[in-house]
């Protein structure tokens, strides 16, 4: 039912777990309790957001004995990164399209705006970005 | 978060910008088949062939001269796509939303697909005028 890309978005809206990902993505494998020595919070809620990361597969736990080691699974979130960048790059093409053959408009279709003929320089016009 | 918004400022005025949408020939040059051919109407749907398989668009809603809204499944995703125009200065600034919907997968049957083969149905136009 849920989306992958919705869970790892999901699981990233978060700071403390965009932090505990940051902490991660140099490969390295802390504890839980090594985590919450270098987080400011205690081991309880870095398990918590730990097991919010291991429900969207961003996390894995490799255990050795009694003891958990958590690693990172970036395969999800290449997914979901890719989506949004591949979304935005293909309108940020089509709207460059657009732009050039609506200014390029002088087809002989005219009094569809009232007589306003003429169409200045306008400042900014380069396609501006937000991901909301 | 699962939003992506891009928006360009064209040095024309609406109403030509406007006319790159609703016109098949002009629409074509910046979103290829990704819209119905002909007439754009509530409804009114396509199925194309994407990169990753069958790409399949409706429209939503149209709001003359403003704003048009589709939807899109490729590829086990549906997003929601919004295209606003409106005055900017002396020209226009098109504003693009895509939005990754959850749910389950799958497309709602509200009503019947237009498949390629079938192309443009110029008879159910009522809810678009030309602009030219």
């Amino acid at each position: 039912m849920n989306d992958p890309v919705d869970d790892v978005l999901g699981a990233l809206a978060d700071p403390t777990r965009r932090a505990i990902v940051g902490r991660l993505a140099d490969g390295d494998t802390p504890t839980a309790t090594e985590l919450a020595r270098e987080l400011p919070m205690s081991r309880q809620a870095v398990a918590k957001h730990l097991q919010s990361l291991r429900a969207a597969d961003l996390v894995e736990v490799e255990r050795h004995g009694r003891e958990a080691r958590y690693r990172l699974q970036p395969e999800p979130l290449t997914a979901a990164g890719r989506w949004l960048e591949d979304v935005g790059v293909r309108w940020e093409q089509r709207l460059a399209t657009l732009k050039a053959a609506a200014e390029d408009g002088e087809d002989g279709e005219h009094g569809e705006d009232g007589g306003d003929g003429e169409h200045g320089e306008h400042g900014g016009d380069n396609a501006a970005a937000t991901h909301a | 978060m699962r939003r992506v918004t891009r928006e360009i400022l064209i040095a024309a005025p609406p109403a030509r910008v406007w006319r790159h949408l609703v016109d098949p020939a002009e629409r074509w040059r910046w979103l290829g088949d990704d819209l119905a051919p002909g007439d754009l109407s509530p409804g009114a749907g396509i199925t194309a062939t994407g990169p990753i398989g069958p790409r399949r668009t409706r429209i939503d809603e149209v709001d003359e001269g403003r704003s048009l809204t589709f939807t899109c499944d490729e590829a086990g995703h549906r997003s929601r796509v919004r295209i606003e125009v409106e005055a900017a200065g002396d020209g226009s600034r098109v504003r693009v939303t895509e939005s990754l919907l959850t749910g389950p997968v799958g497309y709602p049957p509200p009503g019947p697909m237009i498949d390629d083969r079938s192309g443009p149905d110029m008879t159910a136009s009522a809810s678009l005028v030309h602009v030219a």
